[in-house]
């Protein structure tokens, strides 16, 4: 086959998957949406894989709170600014940190539009933007309604807005949580909220009930946290599951007048944490399965929809795994080793995962569930569907240790993305 | 001769026919990247993808640090003797007290994958 002069020419115009030889560039150019988990680990392992690397991290944040943590900062136990970390000062490993908020992604010249009407484009794009809520599923919640009743669930200001009012409130107040339907940002997180709230209002406010409006009716860790909250906390947290008619289905914000359709119930403090999709730009991208998230294909994390756009963390269908920021974490090295492997013309095989994920009943008392996947043709699958939590019982040497490793890989972690 | 190249996804250049852009990826490919792929052979890499022990491997840098190197209140494992971090991992597959998670996690490996990740982690200079 010949090739004309008039078609490589032009193939090298319109060539998308090159434009880094028309900015004269030496290598291609990397762009991630997102400063959190997927997006911050990714741009790392990128750049100590290789220094050289054009790497631009879109970030609308200069300050990343993470969700990890933040249940320890309703509960006083330590202060909103040690879960701050600077997305800014990820400028020192020599990524390019956009501070913006993009308002559009286009998949298929992977390009990312900003607020002020900047595009910013690469020769692939890496999107970890996270999760958006679906206020509409609660009549009378919308954001602004979020500063009387914070969901607290992406951390930051909202957090700080839920400790305010559980530190103003009285003593023999009601505290109403409120969770969602499945599929959410990590599964036990409401739980070990739960768990440490009533750590406080026990050292603090004893006097004080927490009603849970769950429209779940099983949870992660259920028989772990239910041991602990009877040893712990006895009396004091009522659950209504789903098949009770836990659903929270209307809230009145001034108030704090919360309807399950069956009942309704009167806060003090009313921490409603809202059905959840992937984040809001990545559905208006065409990106997700119709139902709000994203399919990804098992080794590299590639979008099923794009090529060469990658989608990690919470917003993405990661087969088993489950939305935490450990997931997101590995997920993203594996992909930065996915990149690499594309760009010297290679594929990766399949490996092996591992899911941690640690939650606190109180300061001293931890426990774990620990999975292993594998990256099977379809999707990330779990191996080991049995005994996969610590076991009941434990005892309190067991529940010291875990919550000094639950420390022991937040810092770890945090250090790898942040450090 | 078939030669695979980055970013090998030229559905959007229909209109010029695939085989051409191919053609036109792979001269880019072999203009431009000798010197990025010298970046990638010469480096202690994170994340290396060729590398089959490193990218199984990663999954236990999340808690006891990239390569192991690190972890905090969770045992450091780069450096260490190959054989004592086998015989360590197969021991943790069995439950026992005061063993927290690592039974849970290493029951899903094999014999070859354990000593892969301890040759992996010996091979690391701490």
């Amino acid at each position: 086959m010949t090739i004309s002069r008039r078609t490589f020419v032009g193939g090298l115009m319109a060539a998308p998957l090159a434009p880094y030889v028309a900015r004269g560039q030496a290598g291609p150019r990397i762009i991630i949406l997102g400063g959190g988990f997927g997006g911050g680990s990714l741009a790392r392992a990128l750049k100590r894989a290789m220094p050289g690397m054009s790497v631009t991290l879109i970030e609308r944040e200069a300050t990343y709170h993470t969700c990890p943590f933040s249940n320890g900062v309703l509960a006083g136990m330590w202060a909103l600014d040690s879960i701050g970390f600077s997305t800014i000062s990820l400028r020192k490993h020599g990524i390019e940190v956009v501070q913006a908020s993009a308002t559009a992604i286009e998949p298929e010249n992977h390009t990312i539009v900003l607020g002020d009407g900047r595009k910013i484009s690469g020769d692939v794009l890496v999107l970890a933007p996270g999760i958006d809520f679906n206020w509409s599923m609660i009549e009378g919640l919308t954001p602004n309604a979020a500063e009387q009743v914070p969901h607290a669930w992406k951390a930051g200001p909202q957090t700080q807005i839920l400790r305010d009012q559980l530190m103003a409130m009285d003593d023999g107040g009601v505290i109403v949580v409120a969770i969602p339907a499945p599929p959410f940002r990590c599964p036990p997180g409401p739980y070990e909220r739960i768990s440490l709230i009533a750590h406080y209002l026990g050292r603090e406010k004893p006097a004080s009930k927490i009603i849970v409006l769950d429209a779940q009716d099983s949870f992660s860790k259920q028989g772990l946290f239910e041991e602990a909250w009877n040893a712990l906390y006895p009396g004091m947290i009522e659950r209504i599951p789903g098949s009770a008619s836990g659903t929270v289905l209307a809230v009145d914000p001034s108030t704090r007048l919360i309807s399950t359709g069956f009942d309704n119930f009167a806060a003090d403090v009313a921490n409603i944490i809202p059905p959840q999709t992937a984040a809001r730009i990545l559905l208006d991208a065409g990106l997700d399965d119709g139902l709000g998230w994203c399919p990804v294909e098992p080794l590299g994390f590639e979008s099923k929809l794009a090529k060469n756009v990658f989608i990690l963390g919470d917003a993405a269908l990661q087969g088993d795994m489950p939305k935490s920021g450990f997931s997101a974490n590995l997920q993203a090295k594996l992909c930065a080793s996915a990149i690499l492997a594309r760009l010297r013309g290679e594929t990766v095989e399949p490996t092996t995962l591992i899911n941690v994920c640690y939650s606190l009943a109180a300061p001293n008392y931890g426990f774990s569930i620990a999975d292993v996947f594998t990256q099977a043709s379809d999707k990330v699958t779990l191996l080991e569907t049995q005994g996969r939590t610590t076991a009941l019982a434990a005892g309190p040497g067991i529940h010291e240790a875990e919550a000094r490793y639950a420390r022991s890989w937040y810092d770890t972690v945090t250090a790898e993305i942040f450090g | 001769m078939q030669i695979r190249t980055p970013f090998a996804h030229i559905d959007s250049l229909s209109h010029f026919g695939r085989r051409s852009a191919q053609v036109l990826i792979n001269v880019i490919f072999f203009q431009i990247f000798p010197a990025l792929s010298l970046t990638v052979t010469g480096m202690t890499a994170i994340v290396f993808a060729q590398d089959t022990d490193a990218r199984l491997a990663m999954a236990c840098g999340s808690c006891h640090g990239l390569d192991g190197q690190r972890g905090g209140a969770i045992p450091a494992l780069a450096g260490r003797e190959e054989q004592e971090l086998l015989d360590l991992m197969r021991t943790l597959k069995e439950p026992a007290d005061g063993i927290t998670i690592m039974p849970r996690i290493l029951r899903a490996y094999n014999d070859d994958e354990l000593k892969a990740l301890a040759r992996h982690f010996a091979s690391i200079v701490p």
